[in-house]
């Protein structure tokens, strides 16, 4: 979808500003493909991806006074953290964050050498790994990279220790370099 | 760069896209409590009547133009149907229905000035028994037929007549010719003869095309003229190209050259005002339609050597126009558009008044009210800036070029003189629902 220019989003803000299902409908036309990209990075597809964005659409036209346009592409990043929070809290509702605490095994302490070859591999491929990963792995994970929160203020919204969050990191890592380096020789 | 693989899973991915599910939007509208978008039925019914009304007004302008131009063409061949005019000029004391001044010429066929009162016309006549045309601005300019141009022709197909078969000038005529000072003379036989057959053939109408040169010999100088002065001009330019009409009238005893009166018209500024709604259909295109008003003056004086004539042109249209609207630029208080369209304009009212300071008995002041049924067809387009102070109220400005059709009525306007104009629309805008 061809992103839109200042001045549809503007107008888009105010058409939602109003509650109009127009508005509400071009909205989603835009940007349903990337913010559905990043609930999916979250919680998987299927009927999961499916009602975070349904409630994700009421929160944007529920909450939409309370954004302030910052030119172009700020409605975007907005939405997409309303889409993030809808996911956690998905993942919250149906429990499915489980955590693996870092243990003392050597093997599995942090390699801070690594890293990932993400350049190697295309988007789609990297987008599926991500969402192969366990929710606690990539919950983290996504976090982290994509929302770019710290571990401590992962800590809080998780309600977990920041060496939790951590290892939660490490291990998602990890395991998204092994599955980037199959693909790599696998396609070699 | 530390976490160099952070930043590049977040460029590759930062505009990446999977299919999105399709989403419950009963549900979303219940919990949201928003505005129900027009049904399809609504939407559909609604492109339906753009359409038929686009298609309506866009018939009926080529209707009235193929209607008008057979008119035109019509006129031309018409053999015969203006013996009026002579009868009535000659008829001592005719019974008049439709007195009058005539309005316009050029493709002139529907204009004519409603004064109806019943009464006799007085002749003039000298005492050659030579008819005599009535003086400029005076009341008794009679014109039966409501064809200008086919009245015109007469007129000058008399004149031609008569200058090739008369007898040589009598003293009385000259005497008469001074006394009305800017009353021309057509000379004649004062008895009521008949001489139609002969002086309105086709033949005359085919080969003289320049039928304006009837324009002040047939007396209706009080009217408005059509082509306003450039048809003066014409007129003027022919009586010296056209020596057998120039020795004729010569010969008839009076100035040729000094009894021309010099017409000058002038246009005031149209004034419009009115009423614009329009509907968003996405939010970049609108519709917008509404009603105008336009109220047109024009002020004709006619100066001749010894009299003058001023008429005040007052015209009202009731306008409907039909525009697409581009927004291209909006912010929360500012927007700037473009629009671009077509409007109709119907006659809702016109008067005409007359006043003369002509030194001739009978001669007053009046107001008489003009019949037009001929819409006025235009185009417009122009750009729009519109600032919003507050959320539902604004103000805009916009300036806009606007061409304007001829309707082959016949009436001197401004935009018969400024086919092609601009104009500035400044107004309040205001939001409607929520």
């Amino acid at each position: 979808m061809t992103p839109p220019d200042i001045t549809t989003e503007e107008t888009l803000v105010q058409q939602l500003c109003d509650r109009q299902e127009q508005a509400a409908r071009l909205f989603y036309s835009l940007y349903a493909g990337e913010l559905s990209a990043v609930a999916a990075r979250y919680v998987g597809r299927g009927e999961a991806l499916k009602d975070v964005m349904q409630n994700a659409m009421i929160s944007v036209i529920t909450r939409i006074n309370t954004f302030s346009y910052r030119g172009k592409g700020s409605l975007k990043a907005w939405a997409g953290r309303i889409v993030a929070n809808e996911a956690l809290m998905w993942l919250r509702k149906t429990g499915k964050m489980h955590w693996v605490e870092l243990t003392s095994n050597a093997e599995e302490l942090p390699d801070t050498q690594e890293e990932l070859l993400v350049n190697d591999v295309p988007a789609e491929v990297l987008q599926t790994f991500i969402e192969e990963l366990p929710e606690g792995f990539r919950t983290v994970f996504n976090l982290y990279v994509f929302d770019d929160y710290s571990h401590k203020d992962i800590a809080r919204m998780l309600g977990i220790s920041e060496g939790t969050s951590a290892s939660q990191l490490h291990r998602a890592k990890k395991a998204l370099a092994v599955k980037i380096k199959n693909y790599i020789n696998r396609h070699a | 760069m530390k976490e160099q693989w952070k930043h590049d899973l977040r460029t590759r991915l930062q505009k990446h896209e999977v299919p999105a599910p399709e989403l419950s939007w009963n549900e979303i509208g219940e919990k949201t409590g928003w505005k129900k978008a027009p049904k399809r039925t609504t939407r559909r019914l609604f492109y339906f009547s753009a359409a038929a009304c686009a298609l309506l007004l866009t018939g009926f302008f080529v209707v009235t133009q193929l209607l008008q131009k057979e008119k035109n063409l019509l006129l031309t061949d018409l053999p015969v149907k203006t013996n009026k005019p002579r009868q009535q000029v000659q008829a001592a004391a005719l019974p008049v229905q439709d007195v009058g001044t005539l309005q316009g010429g050029e493709g002139n066929s529907d204009v004519f000035v409603g004064r109806k009162q019943k009464g006799t016309v007085q002749q003039h006549t000298d005492k050659g028994g030579r008819d005599i045309l009535p003086a400029l601005g005076t009341d008794e300019t009679v014109i039966s037929e409501a064809d200008g141009t086919t009245s015109e022709t007469a007129l000058y197909a008399e004149t031609q007549q008569v200058l090739t078969t008369e007898k040589p000038v009598e003293k009385s005529a000259v005497n008469v010719a001074s006394q009305t000072a800017s009353s021309p003379v057509i000379p004649g036989n004062g008895a009521g003869e008949n001489r139609t057959g002969e002086l309105f053939d086709k033949r005359t109408l085919k080969e003289e095309p320049l039928l304006a040169v009837s324009v002040y010999a047939s007396g209706s100088m009080s009217a408005t003229g059509g082509g306003g002065n450039s048809r003066m001009e014409m007129a003027f330019e022919s009586r010296f190209s056209d020596p057998l009409t120039s020795v004729g009238l010569e010969a008839g005893g009076y100035k040729p050259m000094l009894e021309v009166p010099i017409k000058k018209v002038k246009h005031q500024q149209p004034l419009r005002l009115g009423m614009q709604v329009q509907w968003n259909i996405t939010p970049q295109w609108g519709l917008a339609t509404g009603l105008s008003y336009d109220r047109l003056v024009s002020e004709t004086t006619f100066t001749g050597s010894e009299s003058s004539v001023r008429q005040v042109q007052k015209l009202h249209f009731a306008g409907i126009p039909l525009q697409a609207v581009y927004t291209f630029y909006r912010t929360r208080h500012f927007r700037t558009y473009m629009s671009a369209g077509g409007r109709v304009a119907f006659p809702v009212g016109a008067t005409l008044s007359t006043e003369s300071n002509a030194l001739l008995p009978g001669v007053s002041k009046h107001t008489e009210n003009l019949h037009l049924t001929r819409p006025q067809w235009s185009m417009e387009s122009a750009v729009g800036a519109q600032w919003l102070p507050f959320r539902k109220v604004g103000i805009y400005i916009q300036p806009g070029v606007v061409r304007q059709f001829n309707n082959h009525s016949g009436i001197e306007t401004y935009y018969t003189a400024h086919p092609l104009g601009f104009n500035i629309d400044l107004g309040l805008h205001w939001q409607l629902g929520k």
